[in-house]
């Protein structure tokens, strides 16, 4: 080998070496940017990981939604985004992270944005590398900004990519990301966000679910908080104006109006449950549709099926009202038997206010209020009765007492006057009949105003009462009654009246079955005992046996023990009747 | 001849200014009181009265009963039912049972013996006009028939009883009872 020779190998050698020497240093630097990409891909996964734990296990749709833009963060940067859900065709917008202005529950219909639908369908995010490019995607979606005056939010975003949300292979929303730095959204952050999106597509899918259950649950337990306090109001405008309030108040609507159908008319019978100076809400109030031809309300009572009007001002139905924010209605039939006999009005200030899902719950609530409407109506029938019935008892009363009386009097008094022309010295008797029968007059007449008056059995106590009615009995029927009594008892007014009716009762049945001359009614108390004891010299009876005067014996027994009493009776033929009433003053 | 009177009546103030008002027309007798239905078809069975007051309301036996029976068992005995406003509605049956007619408790007194004495003679008074008493009327109760004044000199037509008729004058003028209507 030439010293040439050796030299120029030397060099090969060195060159060699150097060679080799940046293999192994790029060799070292490939390892080194491997092991880079292998800690950050990993470090993207155990992140993407984690958020999407974390977002899978939260149920809470409002919280989760923002949590899902905060973990986004975490796995793809972005200066803006935000989530839509999908409903039906239009894209409501949810919750945002960035940009100055607020674009929740901005609604915006999918048929003005062709792309997303194409990436909705495609199932694969859209990403647009540069906003300000002059590129046919770009252009559009700056238009779109431009359109809807949204420039300012998306001035200091130059790159932007938007994915759809899909949850069992089912479109639900979509994430839209945007970014200051242009070419930010790679293919690489692009899958990493799509991988991020299917978690959060089912988080939401999952939390909606929960939502909407945990809301028929509530709905339920306000159906059922609803029965429970109506069915308790007998009083028939209460119960609508209750039944409106807490439907209200329960569900948050705006308004809930409840009418009933009144001959040809629906009027509204809820007035009072508007909010305080709820103007809008009382002139509705004062309308009153013609069944079956004006209104919306007037439709549902002509028809007898319930209706959703999403968009009340493009309904010839509706009828408008001063100051009315009003912009759909549904209005469901209250029903009984079939026969409509009224209906709930409720109306939102949303368009689209009402689905399916709130058609269900108001039926609900109709049917109860109708059963609830049936009882208010039987009570306000069997109350009407009860009132017919006691006029009616007056009535007879009166006529058993005064005006028998009277018409003593009146013959009492013309026997008077012809005797006075004939004979005066005779005259002397019916004069004296008839200061008797004004005198027994008097005593019904106190009697009589003390059955219109019950509280005066408060106000005067039992001991009175009961020698106010021995008075008129004694002097109706020409019976001897004598009265023992104790001092005032110490029980409770309804104590006090069923013993006064009892003794009532008593005297009535003595005066007209049981043909006594002579009747003692004692009125004691003592050893925690207060007792009444009626006793006559009657024809008697043969109490195993039926009787006249039986049924009031019976409601006696009842007023007894209704009163916490024992009631007693012993009775033969020929041997006159005592009965007792025993209430234990201890237990009142 | 006196007419015999029995009182029906659960108010013994009533039968007791009856009593006490009849008492003063001496063709007038009363000659038994009772409180009740049963106890005044007991004492009609015992004292034959020629007119009875009864009362439509009374507990025991009511007025209507009372007088479907007396017409069975006693049909020479003339009823007058006796009755308060209160009742106008059972006028009807009453009439219907077979009394002769009706006197409101607020009549005025003297046409009280006046009726009583048309009755016992067999009149059938025109019905007062009540809502009781027109039912009654259309109801087939008895007719009144065409008053003969000329062979009846006491009649007494007054506004409760209407146009008096008569039944068997001749009978009454005759010491006899009056016979029964066909």
């Amino acid at each position: 080998m030439t010293p040439m020779e050796f030299v120029r190998l030397q060099d090969e050698l060195r060159k060699t070496n150097e060679e080799l020497a940046a293999a192994n240093e790029a060799l070292r630097e490939s390892e080194r940017e491997l092991e880079r990409r292998v800690e950050e891909r990993t470090h993207e996964l155990s992140t993407l990981l984690r958020v999407s734990h974390n977002i899978t296990t939260t149920l809470e749709l409002e919280s989760l939604l923002g949590l899902i833009l905060d973990q986004l963060k975490e796995v793809v940067d972005y200066r803006l985004a935000s989530i839509s859900a999908l409903e039906g065709d239009t894209l409501v917008l949810l919750e945002q992270r960035g940009g100055a202005e607020p674009m929740v529950n901005e609604r915006e219909s999918l048929t003005n944005h062709p792309n997303t639908l194409k990436m909705l369908e495609a199932g694969k995010p859209l990403i647009i590398p540069d906003l300000n490019a002059d590129t046919y995607l770009a252009g559009r979606v700056r238009g779109n900004i431009v359109k809807r005056g949204k420039e300012a939010l998306y001035a200091d975003n130059n790159s932007w990519m938007s994915i759809p949300l899909i949850a069992h292979e089912k479109p639900v929303g979509v994430l839209v990301l945007a970014h200051e730095e242009v070419n930010y959204y790679t293919p690489a952050r692009a899958d990493l966000a799509m991988a991020f999106a299917n978690y959060a597509a089912i988080a939401i899918t999952n939390a909606r679910l929960f939502t909407e259950e945990r809301r028929r649950a509530e709905q339920f337990h306000v159906i059922s908080e609803v029965g429970r306090r109506i069915t308790s109001i007998l009083s028939l405008d209460q119960l609508l104006v209750e039944t409106a309030r807490t439907i209200r108040e329960s569900f948050g609507y705006h308004h809930v109006h409840i009418g009933m159908v009144e001959g040809e008319r629906v009027v509204f019978k809820t007035r009072n449950a508007a909010r305080p100076q709820d103007e809008a809400f009382q002139c509705c109030e004062d309308v009153t549709p013609i069944v079956g031809r004006e209104g919306i309300s007037g439709w549902v009572a002509g028809t007898g099926e319930s209706l959703i009007v999403p968009d009340v001002m493009k309904d010839v139905r509706f009828i408008p009202s001063k100051n009315d924010q009003t912009r759909s209605e549904t209005a469901i039939p209250i029903k009984i038997k079939g026969q409509v006999i009224g209906v709930i009005d409720v109306e939102s200030d949303h368009l689209n206010g009402f689905d399916e899902s709130d058609l269900i719950v108001l039926q609900s609530l109709a049917d109860q209020v109708a059963v609830a409407i049936e009882n208010a109506r039987l009570y306000e029938q069997a109350r009407h009765l009860a009132a017919l019935e006691e006029r009616q008892k007056l009535a007879r009363e009166l006529h058993d007492s005064v005006s028998q009386a009277l018409y003593g009097i009146v013959l009492g008094a013309r026997t008077a006057r012809t005797l006075v022309e004939r004979e005066p010295v005779k005259a002397i008797e019916p004069l004296d009949y008839i200061l008797s029968l004004s005198e027994a007059g008097l005593a019904e007449m106190r009697a009589l105003i003390f059955e219109l008056r019950p509280e005066s059995l408060q106000t005067e106590g039992l001991v009175a009462a009961v020698g106010k009615l021995v008075n008129a009995v004694g002097a109706r029927y020409q019976l001897k009654v004598r009265i023992e009594a104790s001092e005032e008892p110490g029980v409770a007014l309804e104590v006090k009246e069923s013993l006064y009716r009892i003794a009532q009762e008593a005297l009535n049945n003595i005066a007209k079955h049981a043909r006594a001359q002579h009747v003692e009614i004692r009125l004691a108390q003592g050893n925690g005992q207060l007792i009444l004891k009626i006793s006559d010299d009657g024809i008697g009876f043969n109490t195993a046996q039926s009787f006249p005067g039986h049924l009031g014996l019976h409601s006696m027994r009842e007023r007894a023990e209704k009163a916490g009493g024992i009631f007693a009776i012993e009775s033969a033929p020929d041997q006159g009747a005592r009965i007792q009433v025993t209430i234990p003053l201890s237990s009142r | 001849m006196t007419i015999r009177i029995l009182l029906v009546d659960d108010h013994s103030v009533v039968r007791q200014g009856l009593r006490m008002f009849l008492s003063l027309d001496p063709d007038l007798e009363v000659v038994g009181e009772a409180s009740n239905g049963a106890e005044g078809i007991e004492q009609v069975r015992q004292l034959k009265p020629d007119v009875v007051l009864m009362d439509l309301v009374m507990p025991v036996m009511d007025g209507i009963m009372a007088i479907q029976q007396l017409r069975k068992e006693s049909p020479d005995v003339e009823v007058i039912a006796l009755t308060s406003v209160l009742e106008d509605e059972k006028v009807v049956g009453a009439v219907r049972a077979g009394a002769i007619g009706y006197l409101l408790k607020d009549t005025q007194a003297d046409e009280l013996c006046r009726a009583i004495k048309a009755a016992a003679q067999g009149q059938v008074p025109a019905l007062a006009a009540s809502r009781g008493a027109t039912r009654a009327r259309d109801q087939g109760a008895r007719q009144p028939r065409k008053i003969d004044r000329a062979r009846d000199g006491c009649l007494c037509a007054c506004s409760q009883w209407g146009v008096p008729t008569k039944r068997s004058p001749t009978n009454l003028s005759s010491g006899k009872r009056p016979s029964r209507r066909t």
